[in-house]
């Protein structure tokens, strides 16, 4: 009975936090984890320091801009007009503006800004070189031409298909990097692949990763976030881990020991293949989950996320990433190893 | 069931992905169960219409030039 709650419990959580819409308290700790750390160009906390930071680049702007019209009014060359006192308002100041003050802080304004977008055009091209490509498509090109179903038990996958699968995870860790703007190993610190290993969907285990393609131990697949995302059939991310909210212990499970884990946000995307019942309906099936890690929090979400029941970042990074799911899902399925999606 | 498929007009295919999600819909595509080329067209205006940002966004890269995410 307690363990039927506690499913319960974690398919709420699931389907209401993780997917579901955040709300004024993800907005807020979105702001703070994610976005504010990104307007000050840095990673930095919320505090009162990097709030004095940004208050300074924008005083900046506004000293730069309001320089040419001190000098225009409290010049020698200033006409009685442009010198007389104000009533000391902000308001009466720029009302008094003539059309050459405007065009002066338009002057200011667009320098800084033109110098900005120079900076931006010549960070574009970051990505475009080194990327994992061409090692993606070396191990692909050597796939056997017709690829065989996979074996029922995934400890008896070929060499091959761990490989191809173990390419496609580097290829979507560059293809999130992307999305993120930034692919360093701090940012995405794995990405595994998880799979059931037996045809009741009891059991999951970590197929492979990264920097290892050898299959871990299975444990209970109810233990673990990724059962429910496959329960559920949808991308979605959690973006805290360790917020405290979670009825997940934010400890690994995939190994001996209780753990805690080293990363706080997770990207799920599940791996689903469909059939037609006899009834002519879609049933559709999870055969493998494929999870990002990443140590800083909130970090697959984006402002605006928080009004959206299905969150846009994963949508945007499941079809960035379509290329290698595709090559997954047609390494991973059929196999009876599947847990049927809730309608 | 790929003739039926083709006749489903792109309205309820609209409809199912924003019901089901990309991941589901996705997967009927690559069983067959939803015409590819019309699907994938689906996919697409989905994705295209979730990468816009909000204003938010948009007002902080242009003033501080600091990128919250992808574009």
């Amino acid at each position: 009975m307690k363990n039927c709650s506690e499913e319960q419990t974690r398919i709420d959580y699931v389907r209401n936090e993780v997917h579901g819409e955040g709300g004024w308290r993800e907005l807020w700790a979105g702001f703070r984890l994610r976005t504010f750390p990104y307007m000050l160009g840095r990673e930095t906390k919320f505090s009162f320091s990097s709030l004095g930071y940004l208050f300074l680049k924008v005083l900046l702007l506004l000293v730069a801009a309001g320089v040419p019209i001190a000098a225009r009014k409290l010049g020698p060359s200033a006409t009685p007009t442009q010198a007389q006192p104000t009533n000391g308002s902000l308001w009466d100041v720029i009302t008094r503006l003539d059309s050459t003050d405007w065009a002066l802080v338009g002057i200011v304004v667009s320098v800084t800004i033109v110098g900005k977008l120079a900076d931006k055009l010549a960070a574009t091209g970051k990505f475009k070189s080194g990327g994992p490509e061409a090692e993606v498509a070396s191990v692909l090109e050597h796939l056997p031409l017709e690829i065989h179903p996979e074996p029922p038990s995934p400890f008896k996958m070929s060499t091959e298909h761990c490989k191809a699968i173990q390419a496609c995870l580097v290829g979507i860790r560059h293809e999130i990097g992307k999305l993120l703007l930034d692919d360093s190993a701090s940012v995405i610190t794995d990405v595994v692949y998880l799979q059931f290993t037996d045809a009741s969907a009891k059991y999951l285990s970590v197929r492979t990763r990264i920097y290892e393609d050898k299959a871990a131990r299975p444990f209970e697949a109810k233990q673990a976030m990724a059962y429910y995302v496959a329960l559920l059939g949808e991308c979605m991310a959690e973006n805290d881990l360790h917020s405290g909210r979670s009825p997940f212990k934010p400890q690994r499970i995939s190994v001996p020991g209780k753990i805690r884990t080293s990363y706080r946000s997770m990207l799920f995307v599940p791996i689903i293949t469909s059939e037609l019942d006899t009834d002519g309906v879609p049933v559709d099936y999870c055969v493998g989950v494929i999870c990002v890690h990443s140590p800083k929090p909130y970090r697959f979400w984006r402002f605006g996320d928080h009004r959206r029941s299905s969150s846009t970042f994963c949508n945007v990074a499941h079809k960035a990433i379509e290329p290698y799911s595709k090559v997954i899902r047609r390494l991973s399925s059929p196999t009876p190893n599947r847990l049927k999606v809730l309608t | 069931m790929t003739a039926n498929a083709t006749r489903q007009s792109v309205e309820e295919l609209r409809s199912t992905l924003r019901e089901i999600g990309v991941a589901r819909f996705e997967g009927r595509i690559e069983a067959g169960i939803i015409d590819r080329a019309k699907g994938e067209a689906v996919v697409d205006a989905f994705i295209a219409e979730q990468r816009s940002r909000p204003w938010v966004s948009r007002v902080v890269n242009f003033v501080l030039d600091a990128e919250e995410s992808y574009r």
